[in-house]
């Protein structure tokens, strides 16, 4: 059992600077939680407190149902790779990943087997001697999470450990390190910048902002049912289109943009919901997926002028102006349109996100 | 093209050369004259080895001056100093490096301030300072001045250097299972090697071959180092010119041979790989 529990968590800096503020977060054992959002959210920050790397201002943190914010790093029984991998230049590799168990005085014949194991499942046996300037930058990340597996740990910290390798090395590692997740049944705690990084290895996701916490669910939750415009268009690539408007009733409830050039009837489905909001100013939220170049059923049809395209291969992604915001979508990649052309999209009116203008809190 | 470059590297050569003749000829000059007959010390001729050459000043230097007795003061002072300056510069760099506390700043400009005055002006002070603490003619006294003049360079160029060791080496080696000091003497220490070097050479010269400060404080000749000894061949009617430079080249040999042995450590680039760079 290795529970991590958060409870109402600040951090704040000499000079009155609060990085993380009121975070409450409740990891169960085995869970493979991602915490994301973009730089300066305090995704690192509580990660590091975790760790003992950073003092707690307030609020509790529990590690395997203890009160641990006065223990120091080393009795936390947890292990940690860095963004930058941290490994230790004068030792080899073998040293770097017995460096914890020596410390704690494990016996050299469970040493030397646990470095091997774990060199073996990380595919690092012939470079055990090698010291770490004569490593790629892919090996040396796999030292560092080597050096975290030996210790067999209670709970898993990785900050932002695969933003330092190229794209293709990081699809690798990131299924290497999903593979651990499920080979090793820990308790793992993953900080990144990359929603396609959080959104493919995480059993749930943290969105933080702004040291605040947006919302905490599984990744196809936080997709389909996103709790603010921050999340909404934060999570999902290319990122969610936003419209403001008003939602008006004339017989039935109908959304008009601001400048009134996109006037959309709500689908009966998710009328009753948006009841409340008659009349008040909100932000229509449409996934570059959501539009369609066929006719669909509650489909909204409407003329979109293309000003650049990008065929991306297997589909291609149009860029077009709608009341004067510029509009992503996403088709599939049969024929490329010119830009400059006039192309007939249907929006999927029953996919469609609304959030309140003001508090940019979810609607549906 | 080919003659260009053949031309270039020529004349780095010619340039070298020149230089390491400059480098060299002082040296050659005291071997030399420390192996010239007595008569023949003021010659002109410009033979390296030259005619009845003799060993005599080595021997008396050893046998008849209390030359060892020099090397003895001299070592120890200049291994004391250059143990303390290791030590108290190594941790006061880490902390200046690594910690925020009250005072910080004030202390490393305290620290610069006192480079800015040269030795001969500190004379004074130091020497009252001394008398007032009943240090003059003691190992100790020139000790604590030696230290006291080496460590300001030292404690900011090893501040300097571990600037450039990055946070996350300690912060991974205290989830790894370390404390603070284990973090910093099985980690950070053996990285910042290279400015270690530099310390220990530095605070050794700044003992090894002072003179002035010594005059003053040593005045008992049993704990004369070496530059104070070697001043004494001098004196007003003749100076014993082949003693000197037998001496002198002698006293040159340790930092010769620290130098040698030390600089395959003052190599740059040891935390290579540590970090993605």
């Amino acid at each position: 059992m290795a529970e991590v529990i958060l409870r109402n968590v600040f951090k704040t800096y000499e000079g009155g600077n609060t990085a993380v503020k009121d975070v409450n977060i409740h990891i169960q054992d085995k869970e493979f939680v991602v915490l994301v959002g973009p730089s300066g959210c305090g995704k690192s920050t509580t990660l590091r407190m975790i760790a003992g790397l950073e003092e707690i201002s307030s609020g509790e943190l529990l590690i395997d149902g203890k009160v641990v914010n006065e223990v120091s790093p080393k009795d936390r029984d947890i292990a940690m790779v860095f963004q930058n991998y941290a490994l230790y230049p004068h030792m080899s590799v073998y040293e770097n990943m017995a460096f914890g168990l020596k410390l704690r005085k494990f016996p050299k014949d469970e040493i030397d087997a646990r470095v091997k194991e774990a060199a073996k499942i990380l595919d690092l046996e012939q470079y055990l001697e090698r010291k770490p300037k004569a490593l790629s930058g892919g090996q040396r990340q796999r030292v560092a999470v080597g050096r975290a597996i030996v210790r067999k740990p209670k709970v898993f910290l990785f900050d932002e450990p695969l933003s330092n390798l190229d794209a293709k090395l990081r699809v690798q590692m990131r299924t290497e390190i999903s593979r651990l997740h499920h080979q090793l049944e820990a308790t793992m705690v993953y900080v990144t910048h990359d929603q396609v990084e959080a959104m493919t290895m995480g059993d749930r996701i943290v969105v933080m902002k702004d040291g605040i916490v947006q919302q905490i669910d599984t990744p196809l939750n936080l997709y389909n049912f996103p709790g603010n415009k921050f999340v909404a268009g934060f999570i999902g690539s290319p990122s969610m289109n936003f419209i403001s408007g008003t939602l008006v009733k004339e017989g039935t409830l109908q959304f008009i943009s601001e400048n009134k050039t996109l006037t959309i009837q709500i689908p009966a489905a998710i009328e009753a919901k948006l009841q409340n909001s008659t009349g008040k100013k909100v932000w229509m939220g449409v996934r570059p997926e959501d539009f369609h170049q066929v006719q669909i059923e509650e489909g909204k049809k409407f003329e979109a002028k293309l000003e650049v395209v990008e065929p991306m291969g297997n589909e291609i992604y149009l860029y077009f102006p709608v009341d004067g915001v510029q509009f992503t979508a996403r088709i599939p990649s049969r024929e490329k349109p010119n830009p400059g052309s006039v192309k007939e999209l249907y929006i999927d009116t029953t996919k469609l996100h609304f959030f309140d203008a003001e508090t940019e809190t979810a609607l549906l | 093209m080919n003659t260009k470059k053949y031309f270039i590297n020529a004349l780095t050569y010619l340039v070298l050369i020149l230089f390491t003749l400059i480098a060299l000829y002082p040296i050659i000059n005291v071997f030399t004259i420390s192996i010239r007959p007595g008569d023949k010390l003021l010659s002109t001729s410009l033979a390296i080895i030259p005619d009845n050459w003799t060993l005599r000043q080595y021997a008396e230097l050893f046998v008849k001056r209390p030359f060892m007795l020099w090397i003895m003061n001299s070592a120890i002072i200049s291994a004391t100093v250059t143990l303390t300056g290791v030590a108290l510069a190594s941790t006061a760099g880490y902390a200046l490096s690594r910690f925020q506390f009250v005072g910080k700043q004030s202390s490393m400009l305290a620290l610069l301030t006192t480079q800015m005055f040269p030795a001969t002006m500190l004379l004074l002070p130091m020497y009252i300072m001394l008398i007032k603490l009943h240090l003059i003619n003691s190992y100790l006294g020139i000790i604590i001045i030696y230290s006291a003049t080496a460590l300001p360079f030292c404690v900011w160029q090893m501040k300097g250097y571990y600037d450039t060791i990055p946070y996350s080496l300690e912060e991974s080696a205290r989830i790894d299972g370390c404390n603070k000091w284990q973090a910093f003497y099985k980690i950070i220490l053996p990285l910042a090697t290279p400015a270690l070097v530099i310390t220990a050479l530095f605070s050794f010269m700044t003992a090894w071959s002072e003179y002035i400060v010594a005059a003053q404080i040593l005045q008992d000749t049993s704990l004369y180092t070496l530059p104070i000894g070697l001043k004494s061949f001098e004196s007003n009617l003749s100076t014993e010119w082949g003693l000197y430079a037998a001496a002198s080249l002698i006293v040159s040999v340790p930092v010769v041979v620290l130098f040698v042995v030390l600089s395959k450590w003052l190599v740059s680039g040891l935390t290579l790989g540590s970090v993605k760079g």
